[in-house]
């Protein structure tokens, strides 16, 4: 009779985590960084300087996260390993990690969808 | 860990089990007789009392629809006053999105969950039972205001300024919300149910990459109700504070704003179209293997996109709020979203196709499958139509028409009633002796697709041709008479779908059970063969469609051949394994029936509906009640580890009670800290955006402030509160001994956080500050209301351990009450040390 001692393989969530929501928490970052930093600057700075603060903070913060997606889409191994979480069997670390690369593909979109607006609208005034 | 594989291997064991333990079984899972059937916690019990009130609800508010499109059907029509109508589409739209879209998929969760994860019940049964009889009392003395004048009248999205008090005077408004404020704790509850559900209780094999795609869509569902539904309660707690106590935080004239409601009500809003849709998109992708007779195409592409669409769903909620002047760069961070969140959707819509098409003409043209090919086209088109109003120069075109009322029902009826149609048919043969007719079903299907198509389609363009939604009647002159009459027409027909539905459920659907064992052949566990008591094993599972890929699993299950054949602790148990591989844990010892969850779901919805007709002494009696209840319910939760460990099969002991980050009680309260960091941060969100929209009423100058030496004292009375809770926790005794020093800890820490708090709400009133004088006051004292109820709960958790204390059921080796009662107490300490930086330090910062 094998009498099992329960373990912390719980420190495995932390890859799920990094694995499932990783991604997507950058691009929530990014849309809530966007979206504040945007809204803060048109409403607090005056005219043209709003523009371009407005503008610089988009582009930035734009760029900050489509670099972080790259890396996990390049090497998803590499970040889930950071975390390190042991008895991990292979077949789900090897799920996880594909489906890490894939939120981060969908989400490097998003941002680069949302950020790109910077570019082709004005800042703080509104079109119609 | 290589011997237990070894052993795993050695499942299924055929040799015989000893006689008696089925009966045992059957005797520890038995359901009451009689009327006593109320206490039943079972969640084939409750899953089948849930789907049954959820159905009920949309029958009623159907039949609220088909009023509203009576008296549309001709121009300058007087069937039902103006008055009426407002109560009647505001009633329609609340009760099919609180009272049986979300309650409806939930109850699926709670019935399908844990017969597709052979586990023997989801692992807060009594939870689960609590969450739906609120549900139950709560809506149907909400729904029933309709029929005594008493139902609020602003749309169910009830936007300020219409609903405050100066402009909807009476109690009506205030039904809605502390109606469905209470319902969105229902529904809490029964996700933190979900969440540990899908994440613990699988069987030992089922690692996460073998889940069935309705665990993944279940738990994408709750984890976005954890973080989605706290906005909408912090809106309904502003609401009600200001027409209550005339704190402003939406009168503009004293420093609120109006679109702070449409900020708060849509980022719970426009994710609860996907709260609604992804579990529906789940048991689409059960269903359509099994009529494809193969596996799904796509499973891993699948998990990505409902977790992408849970995500991207809640950088959407401005496109509700395109025409409300925000700058048009902001309008395109959402409406990019808009588009964004597009892309998973359609990544299930191919998945179902491709899995059809692989059929190779093997697809088998069942009701099931005619409502999810109906739902394939229906939701597509309303998909389309999303991306038209994603496009803002578009979306201000069509905003507030008929086009809008036609999306969203393509949306919503497309992407969940169909499937929950489809639902029905494919499991009715689960949890009832016959199958639902499948002649009767096919009538009830096309009745109700062309009904839909024929309602809602000349929608789209008497919508575009100017009519507005919510008008109780038009002119002749407007044209829009004939558009009008067909879709009355057409509403009338998904009446008689309905109807012959009920005829069918009426006919064939018998609680018990099945005369066939899976009778559609398919490769889910839900299709064991199940008792009271669920499987009579637990199966180790080696793939994703077990009774596809294991041969003869459904009479090993049912001999006995694998793990926990029987009740090693003589009572209600299941197995817990671990997160991401499902390796055998522990054993949780589960309550069974009981009255405590049922008053206390009663008191509380006396609580509740009491305070809003403003019988505020009886209110508080029951609010007391449902306290009482609830500690009683909970006090034999915590049973010890006096059983265990105990063999569950396979050579294999567990041991039947653990503390800390492994147990499951202790995830449940995590989750619930999740939801009031959400809260809090909807919070945090309100303050700064209040701030920006009229800096005016912040004040000016440093001295209006309070001392710092205030905050200070607050803080540190707080960070000495989680030192002592800390302390108390290393002080406890050996089993059988007791310290004294344990209980004093307890309660002088809890007696800290109160006083700190009271520090805070004295130290603002001493500088002047008034909530009622404006929306900065409102903010300033609101910060301190919501750090209150969390300290309230503190201290009745620290009076419920101390009690355990003292009647020996706390000790150091069973401490899991008093471990969660510490988690509970950091995170109070942590959210009022960061509301007192930003309540006492921004307004510093801003004046400097």
């Amino acid at each position: 009779m094998i009498r099992l001692k329960p373990s912390l393989p719980e420190k495995s969530i932390g890859t799920v985590l990094i694995a499932l929501a990783g991604p997507l928490i950058i691009w929530g970052l990014h849309f809530a960084v966007v979206y504040g930093a945007h809204h803060l600057a048109c409403t607090l700075l005056p005219g043209h300087s709003a523009a371009f603060w407005a503008r610089l903070a988009v582009i930035a913060a734009t760029v900050m996260a489509l670099l972080a997606l790259l890396l996990l889409i390049v090497k998803p191994h590499a970040v889930l390993r950071m975390n390190r979480a042991g008895a991990t069997p292979d077949i789900p670390l090897a799920f996880l990690a594909g489906a890490m690369r894939l939120l981060a593909l969908l989400s490097w979109f998003g941002v680069f969808w949302a950020g790109s607006a910077a570019f082709f609208l004005p800042a703080c005034e509104s079109i119609v | 860990m290589a011997k237990i594989i070894e052993e795993n291997t050695a499942l299924p064991n055929p040799s015989p089990r000893p006689p008696g333990e089925k009966e045992e079984l059957l005797r520890i899972w038995e359901t009451p007789p009689g009327w006593r059937w109320i206490t039943a916690v079972n969640n084939t019990v409750v899953g089948l009392l849930y789907l049954g009130a959820a159905f009920a609800f949309f029958v009623l508010a159907g039949l609220l629809a088909l009023v509203m499109r009576t008296q549309l059907a001709v121009p300058e029509n007087e069937l039902v006053s103006q008055d009426l109508y407002n109560q009647i589409f505001t009633v329609h739209g609340t009760t099919m999105m609180f009272l049986f879209a979300v309650p409806a998929m939930e109850a699926l969760g709670v019935l399908l969950l844990p017969q597709m994860l052979a586990a023997r019940d989801l692992p807060f049964p009594r939870l689960s039972a609590f969450a739906i009889w609120a549900y139950i009392i709560g809506g149907s003395v909400f729904f029933s205001t309709v029929f005594y004048g008493l139902a609020p009248k602003g749309g169910w999205f009830m936007y300020p300024p219409l609903t405050l008090t100066e402009y909807s005077p009476g109690d009506n408004a205030d039904f809605w919300l502390l109606g469905i404020g209470f319902i969105e704790i229902s529904a809490i509850a029964g996700a933190i149910e979900i969440i540990v559900g899908t994440l613990r209780t699988r069987p030992p094999g089922m690692s996460l990459d073998k889940m069935p795609i309705f665990g993944w869509s279940m738990l994408v569902f709750a984890g976005m109700i954890v973080l989605a539904f706290p906005s909408v309660i912090l809106a309904t707690m502003f609401l009600e504070i200001e027409r209550s106590f005339n704190w402003p935080f939406f009168t503009a004239a004293r420093g609120g704003d109006p679109l702070l409601w449409q900020h708060l009500f849509w980022f719970f809003g426009h994710p609860e179209v996907y709260i609604i849709f992804l579990p529906a998109a789940g048991l689409v992708s059960m269903i359509v293997p099994t009529m494809a007779r193969t596996p799904l195409v796509g499973y891993r592409l699948i998990v990505v996109a409902l977790i992408a669409a849970g995500f991207f769903s809640f950088g959407l909620w401005v496109h509700h709020m395109f025409a409300t002047g925000i700058p048009s760069l902001s309008l395109a961070f959402f409406s990019a979203a808009s588009m964004a969140v597009a892309v998973p959707s359609g990544i299930q819509v191919f998945a179902w196709i491709a899995t059809i098409a692989s059929a190779k003409g093997r697809f088998r043209l069942t009701t099931p499958s005619l409502y999810v090919l109906g739902m394939l086209f229906i939701f597509t088109v309303g998909g389309l139509t999303g991306v038209m109003v994603a496009m803002v120069p578009f979306d201000w075109q069509a905003h507030d028409t008929y086009f809008i009322v036609a999306h969203l029902h393509y949306v919503l009826v497309g992407g969940m009633v169909f499937p929950l149609f489809a639902t029905f048919y494919y499991w009715a043969p689960m949890v009832s002796r016959h199958r639902l007719s499948e002649r009767l079903g096919k009538w009830s299907f096309w009745l109700f697709f062309i009904g839909f198509n024929v309602a809602f389609l000349p929608m789209h363009v008497s919508g575009l041709l100017g009519m507005p939604r919510r008008v109780w009647t038009y002119s002749e002159a407007s044209g829009w008479g004939s558009l009008n009459l067909v879709s009355t027409l057409g509403a009338y027909l998904i009446g008689a779908g309905v109807l012959v539905f009920i005829i069918d459920l009426i006919r064939n659907f018998r609680v018990g059970q099945s005369e066939e064992a899976n009778p559609w052949q398919a490769g889910t566990l839900e299709w064991l063969p199940t008792d009271l008591y669920s499987t009579r094993t637990i199966p180790h599972v080696t793939g994703r469609e077990p009774l596809w890929e294991q041969p003869g699993l459904s009479e090993q299950v049912e001999a006995g051949e694998h793990y926990l054949p029987n009740a090693p602790t003589g009572a209600r148990e299941t197995i817990v394994t671990s997160t991401i591989d499902a390796r055998p844990q522990y054993i949780i010892q589960m309550p069974g029936n009981g009255w405590m969850h049922f008053f206390t779901a009663v008191f509380t919805a006396a609580c509740f509906l009491l305070l809003t007709i403003k019988v505020v002494v009886p209110a508080l009696i029951c609010g007391a009640l449902a306290i009482v209840c609830c500690l009683a319910w909970v006090w034999e939760l915590d049973k010890g580890p006096g059983k265990g460990p105990v063999p569950i099969g396979a050579g294999i002991e567990l041991p039947v009670y653990v503390t800390g980050p492994i147990g499951h009680g202790w995830w449940a309260m995590v989750i619930l800290m999740l939801v009031a960091a959400s809260l809090y941060f909807a919070y945090l969100f309100s303050y700064l955006y209040t701030w920006t929209v009229s800096p005016e009423v912040w004040p000016a100058a440093v001295q209006d402030l309070p001392g710092l030496q205030w905050p200070a004292l607050s803080a540190a009375l707080f960070i000495a509160s989680a030192a002592i809770f800390a302390i108390a926790n290393r002080t406890l005794a050996e089993p059988g001994r007791r310290h004294f020093w344990t209980p004093l800890l307890i309660l002088s820490g809890a007696l800290l956080s109160v006083l700190a708090v009271y520090l805070e709400f004295r130290c603002q009133w001493l500088a002047g500050l008034r909530p009622a004088a404006s929306s900065y006051g409102a903010m300033v004292y609101m910060g301190g209301v919501l750090n209150g109820q969390l300290v309230f709960a503190v201290l009745i958790m620290s009076l419920f351990v101390t009690a355990r204390h003292f009647t020996g059921k706390l000790d150091r080796v069973r401490s899991a009450t008093l471990e969660n009662t510490n988690l509970l107490v950091y995170y109070t300490v942590a959210q009022a040390l960061v509301g007192l930086l930003v309540i006492h330090g921004f307004p510093r910062m801003i004046s400097s």
